[in-house]
């Protein structure tokens, strides 16, 4: 037999699927297959390093930009809480005078009022240890005519009698007879005379009235 | 996931991980035994398998895809550089010439073909280093003298002299196999 023919005949048997190492092979396998894995991800880049420059400095960018606008904004706030300080302050300045002068008036409006406390006390006093009014006496003086009705007392003795008086009236007259009819006796009777042809003066004196001080 | 090639090479290449463990899964088994039959350390063919797979899905974008197979014979060949540099790091390339050569005979011819495979590759295995390389790198993969000698920096006849001894060496394992039954 040739050499090679013994070299074709082995490497067809080789050629054949052999099942040893297959253990080995198989218990072997997912250590192997992390190993390589170790070995093609250890020290590799996910991004290239231009693509990453790229990124920082469109980070830098975009973050230099961001904190331009908030302090920009940051700014204008301030400027805009500074004037409203301002408004403030001189509105408190304003408010300030304006209660001054509204204590000023208030103090002396107190001082006045105490003065008329003072005043009124005194005025009070003086009423009430006097007793006189001293400033207004109005005096006034009426005449007052007074209608004084004359009664004339007639005393009744006989029916005769009674013809001459100067009663007027029948019905007195009449009463009288009757009560001269019970009375036989000689009585009383008073009766008032309305003959104003007369006039006298009033007895009484001329009353003068006080009036009280306070009275206008 | 199976994919054609050359997708599953732009997949790879994208960083699609479902895509890599696809390729490594597809892969794995047939570079380890390449690996096994080079080194006959599972150590050092485990090293061989992770520095190889490695330099495969690193090295894809410039890997230039002519038809289907040529990412198979492309990942061996790295596997193969691979596990002889491990054995020259270790210093296991010894060629010796203390083997006889002898001849091929029938009966040694028929004891193979009742063989099988796993035993043809315990065998293998158990050559030293130098034979085995050799007889991997002529026999299995198809490399000639020239290029076997420039890979190990050796000259063609030592790649010719160890392939003899190799063949001899694997005779005698045949002989004793079919003689006791046992590798």
């Amino acid at each position: 037999m040739e050499p090679s023919d013994f070299d074709q005949l082995i490497k067809d048997k080789l050629a054949n699927d052999n099942s040893i190492h297959a253990h080995e092979i198989e218990k072997a396998k997912p250590f192997i297959w992390t190993a390589i894995q170790n070995n093609i991800y250890k020290g590799t880049v996910v991004f290239p390093w231009y693509q990453v420059a790229a990124a920082l400095v469109l980070l830098i960018i975009c973050s230099s930009f961001l904190f331009y606008s908030l302090q920009l904004n940051h700014q204008t706030e301030i400027t805009k809480l500074n004037t409203k300080v301002e408004s403030l302050k001189s509105y408190y300045d304003q408010q300030a005078h304006v209660i001054i002068q509204k204590n000023d008036a208030l103090l002396n409006i107190c001082n006045e009022v105490d003065h008329l406390e003072l005043l009124v006390n005194d005025l009070t006093e003086e009423t009430t240890t006097n007793n006189v009014p001293r400033e207004l006496l109005v005096f006034k003086s009426d005449t007052i005519f007074v209608d004084r009705v004359e009664y004339i007392t007639q005393i009744i003795q006989s029916k005769d009698s009674l013809n001459n008086s100067d009663i007027l009236n029948e019905e007195l007259v009449e009463e009288q007879e009757e009560e001269s009819t019970e009375k036989s006796e000689s009585a009383q009777q008073i009766y008032p005379n309305y003959n104003k042809i007369k006039v006298k003066p009033a007895e009484s004196e001329l009353l003068k009235f006080k009036i009280s001080a306070y009275s206008f | 996931m199976i994919l054609n090639e050359e997708k599953l090479i732009a997949s790879c290449i994208d960083n699609n991980r479902q895509a890599q463990e696809s390729l490594y899964n597809q892969f794995y088994k047939e570079m380890y035994l390449l690996a096994m039959r080079y080194l006959s350390d599972h150590n050092d063919a485990e090293d061989a398998v992770i520095l190889s797979f490695t330099k495969i899905y690193k090295g894809l974008k410039k890997f230039k895809h002519q038809g289907q197979g040529s990412l198979g014979k492309w990942m061996r060949t790295i596997l193969i550089h691979e596990s002889i540099r491990i054995i020259k790091k270790r210093k296991l390339l010894h060629f010796s010439d203390d083997v006889q050569f002898l001849s091929i005979a029938s009966n040694t011819v028929d004891g193979l073909q009742q063989m099988q495979a796993s035993d043809i590759m315990l065998m293998i295995e158990r050559l030293p280093a130098g034979y085995r390389t050799i007889f991997n790198l002529f026999v299995v993969e198809g490399y000639n003298h020239r290029e076997i000698a420039a890979m190990l920096n050796i000259s063609e006849n030592t790649s010719k002299t160890q392939l003899k001894k190799a063949r001899t060496s694997l005779m005698q394992k045949i002989k004793i196999e079919n003689a006791y039954g046992t590798i």
